[in-house]
C-alpha cells in the first residue's frame, strides 16, 4: 500500500511539470500580455509599461527562460500575485476550489446515484419502455454540448421562475439570510448546473451500467444462484451488481477529467464562483501566474480523483490488490 | 433507511424551492435609515434641494468583471472605476451629468475661484465634513492626495490629467499651497481654464491612513480587494461591506456622509448599493429578468430589441440619447522606423497612400455609415465625421466636412491620385504596380467591432481597395496601436468619461499624445495641420472665455473631418433599462449612468 502511494506521488511530479511546462509555452508563444489592457489606458506612459514588463519578466519570448522563472520560485511554494487583481494567488483560488468541489461533487453523486439504478432497470427490462428511455436519456447526455445545455436551462429559470438565473447564492441579499434559509438557497441554487453536469456522467454511466449488467446476468453463476432459489431481489442487488459496477469505478477516475473540463463551461455560463470560471477569466486577461496556479490545481483534483478511483476499486473487489 | 434518505433529500429539495421561489424582493424601504447616521452635519451643509425621499431599501447593479482593487488611485479597470468613483470617493467639485447642461456643483468645497488669468485656483473647503471612519477632513487631505497623484513611483493614470506639458526635459504640475486648513490654492505654470475638468479626476484619499504606507512606499499595496473593507475609507455617501470575489460587491450608507435634504434629513437615501458580477450580456439579461438586478446600465444597440419587450409597469427602457463614445477607422501615418525590427512601421507606398489627405477622404466617402448603422448597429446609431458626438450638445459643432456614402465619388477620387485599376481585376494599383491593400485590424472578442471591419472592408473593395478584416486578441490590438505601430489600419473606438469638454480630449488631439492613434507620441507635428491643431489646443487651455473656447473646439473639429486623422464612423444610441421603484433616478447619457446622483435615488413607497 505505502510503496503503491510512493509510487503514484513520483509518477505525478513529472506530470505536473509537463502539463505546467505545455501551458506555459501556449502562453508565452499566444500574441500579447496583460500589459495590452493597461497600454490603452489613458495616463500609463511606455516607461511604466517597460518597467512592468521586465518586472514579470514578461520581456523575454524563450519559453525554458519563462518557464523557469515561474517553476524556481514556486518550487519553494510561492506561486506569485495576480497580474490584474493584486492579490496572492492561492487566496484567490481556495475559495473557488472548495466551490467547484461542490458542484462536481454533487454532480458526480447525481449521476452515480441516477445512472446505477437506471442502467440495471434496463438491464434488466431489456427492450422494454424503461430500457429505450435509458437509452435515449443516455444519447442525449452524450450529444447535447454543456455549453448549449447550460444556456437551455438558463432560459428555462428565467421563463419559469422556478430556479435562480445562474449563481451559487442569492447575491443580493446573502449577509441579510438566516443560515436556514442560506442553507436551502445555496441547495436551490445548486439544482439546474448540477442537472448540466450531472446529465454527462449519467449517460456514461447508464449505458456502461447496462452493458456491465447484461454481460453479468448472462454469466453461470447468476444462473447458479437463481436456480438455487435465491430471490430475484438479492441475485440481482447482491450477486450481480457487486461485480458489474466495478469498470464503473475506474470509470469515476476517467470521467472526473470530463466532470472538470465540463465545469470550466458550466461555470461560466451559470456565473458559478469555482475554478473554472476563474481559468477563463485569467486566460482572458492572460494573467499568467493565475492561469498556471490553477492549472496546478486542477492537475492535482484529477490527481486525487483517479487515486480515489484506485484504492475505491481495491476497497470493492478483493480480486485487486495494492501493491 | 434508503427510503428515508430519499425522502429527505425530496423534502429538503421541496422546501428550499418553496423557500426561494419568492425571493428576491427582501428589502424593502424602512424608514429608518439602516446603519445610522454619526457626527454633525458639517456648516453650512450642501442642501440638495430637489424633491425629498424616504429612507431604506437598496440599489442592485451589474459589475461586468472582478474588481482589480479598491485603490480609486491606482484603478485602470472599468469595474474598479464603476465600483469607486462617486460611490466611495469623492473629488472637491462634483459633477451633475444628468442635469441639462451637464455642471459642476460645489460638493466638499463650498465655493472655488479662478483669478482673472486663470492660474490660481482656489478652493474653500466644507468645513466640518468628515471621512467615513469619523476623521475630520482638511486641507491636509487634499494635499496628500495630490502628491500622491504626482509621485513617479506610484502608478496611476490621474497624473496625466494634472500635465503641462514638458519643461526642460520634465513634466511639470502645478504647484498645490495650502492657505489655511480649510483653503488650497493650485497655482498653475500657464493659463488653464478648464482646470476643473482635472479636478473632477483628483479622488480624494485620506492621509491620516495612508501617509505612513505612501511614504514606506507601500502605497500599491493598500485597498486591496482582500484588504478588511473597513480600512477602506472615502468621502462618497457608501463604504465597502463586502467583496466577494467573483460574485458581488456590498456598499453600505457612509454614516458620516455630508449632505442634507432641503427637509434636513442626511443623505444618502438608499441603506445599500449591491453590485452583482455578470459577465457577459445573457447574465445580465436573465438576471435582471428575473428581478435580481434593478438597472441594466447599458443596453446595447443590438440587445435593444431583446431588452425593449420587457417594458412593462414596473420595468421602465429609457432612451438616454446617442453615446459620447465614438467608433472610428484609422490608417497609419506613422513616418518611423520600428526599432526592434530595422524596418518601417508602414510600407513606404502604403504611407505615401495613408498620408495623403485625398486618399482619405476618398476611403471616408467609400464607407456606408447609414449601412453600418443600420447592420451592425440594428439602426441604433448616427454618423458621425469629426471625434465629437452629436449628444455633446455644447462642444458639438455642425459646421464641418461630411461624407455621405458616395463610391462614385471615392472612385473618382482615387483615380486623381493615379490609382488605376490597369489589369482588369477589379482591384486598384499605384503607379509602382502595388495593388492596393489593406489590413483592419480590431478587437477579435467584440462582435460589433470585426462586423464593422468587414464591413468597412467590403465597402472598400466596392471602390477597388483590396480591404480585409484581421480580427486579434484585444491585448495585441493595444500593442501595435500603443507601443509597436505596426499596423496599416485599425477599426476600434473611444470611450468617453465626464466631464466632456476638451480638457478630455487632449489625448487624442495632441499630435505627441499617445492616443493620437494614426501618429502617436509625435517629437513635432508631423503636418502643419497637426501643429495648427496643437495651437489652438494650447489656446483652448489656456483661454478664460467660455465661447471663446467653444469656437476654438468648432475649429479643431472642422480641420479634423477634412484632415481624418481618425476617419469617425457611427456612435450609438443608449438606452437604460431599470425598475420603476425607485424615485430621483435620473438616467444620463454618460457615465456613470445611473448612479451620478446616487445619494438622491431613493426607493418610492
Amino acid at each position: 500500500m505505502r510503496t503503491f502511494l510512493i509510487r503514484r506521488l513520483l509518477a505525478a511530479i513529472p506530470l505536473i511539470i509537463v502539463v505546467t511546462f505545455i501551458t506555459n509555452t501556449m502562453l508565452v508563444l499566444s500574441p500579447g500580455d496583460y500589459l495590452g489592457d493597461l497600454a490603452g489606458k489613458i495616463g500609463i506612459t511606455q516607461e511604466y509599461l517597460e518597467h512592468l514588463r521586465k518586472l514579470h519578466h514578461l520581456d523575454s519570448n524563450n519559453i525554458f527562460e519563462r518557464y523557469w522563472y515561474w517553476l524556481w520560485p514556486a518550487l519553494h511554494g510561492d506561486f506569485g500575485y495576480s497580474l490584474t487583481q493584486s492579490q496572492e494567488v492561492w487566496g484567490l483560488i481556495g475559495e473557488r476550489v472548495l466551490n467547484t468541489l461542490l458542484l462536481t461533487g454533487s454532480a458526480l453523486a447525481a449521476s452515480f446515484g441516477l445512472g446505477i439504478p437506471l442502467g440495471m432497470l434496463a438491464a434488466v427490462y431489456r427492450n422494454r419502455w424503461v430500457d429505450k428511455l435509458c437509452g435515449f436519456i443516455s444519447f442525449f447526455g452524450l450529444s447535447i454540448p454543456t455549453v448549449f445545455f447550460s444556456l437551455l436551462m438558463i432560459l428555462f429559470a428565467t421563463k419559469t421562475g422556478l430556479f435562480p438565473p445562474g449563481g451559487i447564492h442569492d447575491q443580493v441579499n446573502w449577509d441579510l439570510m438566516a443560515p436556514w434559509h442560506k442553507f436551502t438557497d445555496s441547495l436551490w441554487h445548486l439544482v439546474l448546473p448540477t442537472v448540466v453536469l450531472g446529465t454527462i456522467g449519467l449517460a456514461q454511466y447508464t449505458r456502461q451500467m447496462r452493458s456491465e449488467m447484461i454481460e453479468t446476468l448472462s454469466l453461470d453463476y447468476i444462473r447458479t444462484a437463481v436456480a438455487k432459489g435465491l430471490s430475484r431481489r438479492r441475485v440481482l442487488l447482491r450477486h450481480a451488481m457487486g461485480n458489474a459496477i466495478n469498470p464503473l469505478i475506474t470509470l469515476f477516475g476517467f470521467s472526473l477529467a470530463n466532470l472538470l473540463a465540463g465545469a470550466v463551461l458550466t461555470e461560466y455560463v451559470f456565473g458559478w464562483p469555482g475554478l473554472g470560471q476563474l481559468i477563463f477569466g485569467a486566460l482572458d486577461r492572460k494573467d499568467e501566474p493565475l492561469v498556471m496556479a490553477v492549472v496546478v490545481m486542477l492537475v492535482l483534483m484529477l490527481l486525487a480523483g483517479s487515486l480515489i478511483a484506485d484504492l475505491l476499486l481495491a476497497l470493492i473487489d478483493p480480486r485487486i490488490r495494492i501493491e | 433507511m434508503r427510503k428515508l434518505i430519499a425522502f429527505l433529500l425530496t423534502a429538503l429539495l421541496a422546501a428550499a424551492a418553496a423557500c426561494n421561489g419568492k425571493g428576491g424582493d427582501g428589502y424593502r424601504s424602512s424608514g429608518t435609515p439602516n446603519p445610522q447616521f454619526k457626527g454633525d452635519v458639517p456648516q453650512p451643509p450642501y442642501v440638495y434641494k430637489g424633491p425629498t425621499g424616504v429612507y431604506g431599501g437598496q440599489l442592485v447593479l451589474a459589475l461586468p468583471d472582478e474588481i482589480g482593487t479598491f485603490n480609486i488611485i491606482r484603478a485602470t479597470d472599468q469595474a474598479s472605476a464603476d465600483v469607486t468613483w462617486v460611490h466611495i470617493f469623492r473629488c472637491l467639485v462634483d459633477y451633475r451629468n444628468g442635469d441639462d447642461p451637464p455642471d459642476y456643483d460645489a460638493g466638499l468645497c463650498t465655493r472655488w475661484e479662478a483669478s482673472p488669468d486663470a492660474k490660481q485656483w482656489t478652493f474653500y473647503l466644507r468645513k466640518g465634513v468628515r471621512w467615513s471612519d469619523g476623521e475630520p477632513f482638511t486641507a491636509d487631505d487634499v494635499l496628500f492626495t495630490y502628491s500622491v497623484v504626482l509621485d513617479g513611483d506610484v502608478d496611476t493614470p490621474i497624473r496625466s490629467f494634472f500635465s503641462e506639458g514638458r519643461e526642460g526635459g520634465k513634466e511639470i504640475y502645478p504647484d498645490l499651497e495650502k492657505l489655511d486648513d480649510y483653503t488650497v490654492r493650485f497655482n498653475l505654470h500657464k493659463p488653464n481654464g478648464e482646470f476643473l475638468d482635472a479636478m473632477f479626476n483628483l479622488f480624494l484619499i485620506p492621509s491620516h491612513k495612508w501617509e505612513a504606507a505612501w511614504k514606506a512606499g507601500k502605497f500599491t499595496e493598500t485597498m486591496r480587494p482582500s484588504d478588511d473593507p473597513s480600512s477602506i475609507v472615502g468621502l462618497g455617501p457608501y463604504v465597502v461591506k463586502e467583496y466577494v470575489t467573483g460574485q458581488r460587491v456590498v456598499l453600505e450608507r457612509n454614516p458620516y456622509y455630508w449632505k442634507v435634504d432641503s427637509k434636513g434629513q442626511r443623505l444618502p437615501y438608499l441603506d445599500r448599493l449591491v453590485f452583482v458580477i455578470a459577465k457577459d450580456f445573457n447574465t445580465l439579461q436573465a438576471k435582471f429578468e428575473a428581478g435580481e438586478l434593478d438597472v441594466m446600465g447599458r443596453v446595447r444597440a443590438t440587445d435593444y430589441a431583446v431588452v425593449k419587450p420587457l417594458e412593462s409597469p414596473e420595468v421602465k427602457v429609457e432612451e438616454v440619447g446617442v453615446s459620447h463614445d465614438t467608433n472610428w477607422l484609422i490608417l497609419n501615418q506613422n513616418k518611423d522606423v520600428n526599432p526592434r525590427t530595422g524596418k518601417p512601421h508602414v510600407e513606404p507606398w502604403k504611407l505615401r497612400l495613408y498620408r495623403n489627405q485625398k486618399f482619405r477622404q476618398a476611403v471616408s466617402f467609400a464607407i456606408d455609415r447609414e449601412g453600418l448603422a443600420n447592420t451592425v448597429f440594428a439602426g441604433r446609431a448616427v454618423p458621425i465625421y469629426a471625434f465629437v458626438s452629436p449628444e455633446n450638445k455644447y462642444w458639438y459643432s455642425d459646421k464641418i466636412m461630411k461624407y455621405p456614402y458616395d463610391p462614385v465619388r471615392a472612385r473618382q477620387m482615387l483615380s486623381e491620385i493615379g490609382l488605376k485599376d490597369n489589369n482588369g481585376d477589379g482591384l486598384l494599383e499605384d503607379s509602382e504596380g502595388h495593388t492596393v491593400e489593406m489590413r483592419i485590424n480590431t478587437n477579435a472578442s467584440n462582435s460589433q467591432r470585426v462586423d464593422t471591419a468587414t464591413l468597412i472592408a467590403k465597402n472598400l473593395r466596392d471602390v477597388g481597395i483590396k480591404a480585409s478584416p484581421a480580427p486579434i486578441a484585444f491585448q495585441s490590438l493595444n500593442e501595435i496601436m500603443q507601443s509597436t505601430f505596426d499596423f496599416d489600419a485599425i477599426a476600434s473606438g473611444w470611450g468617453a468619461n465626464p466631464p466632456l469638454g476638451p480638457g478630455s480630449t487632449t489625448n487624442i488631439l495632441l499630435s505627441s499624445a499617445p492616443q493620437h492613434s494614426c501618429f502617436a507620441l509625435q517629437q513635432s507635428p508631423s503636418t502643419e495641420w497637426e501643429a495648427r491643431i496643437d495651437q489652438l489646443v494650447q489656446q483652448i487651455t489656456t483661454s478664460l472665455d467660455k465661447e471663446d473656447r467653444r469656437r476654438l473646439y468648432a475649429e479643431i473639429q472642422q480641420i479634423w473631418s477634412e484632415q481624418l486623422p481618425e476617419i469617425d464612423l457611427v456612435c450609438q444610441r443608449e438606452a437604460v433599462a431599470y425598475k420603476n421603484k425607485f424615485g430621483n433616478l435620473r438616467p444620463a447619457s454618460q457615465a456613470p449612468r445611473i448612479t451620478w446622483n446616487v445619494e438622491e435615488i431613493y426607493t418610492k413607497k
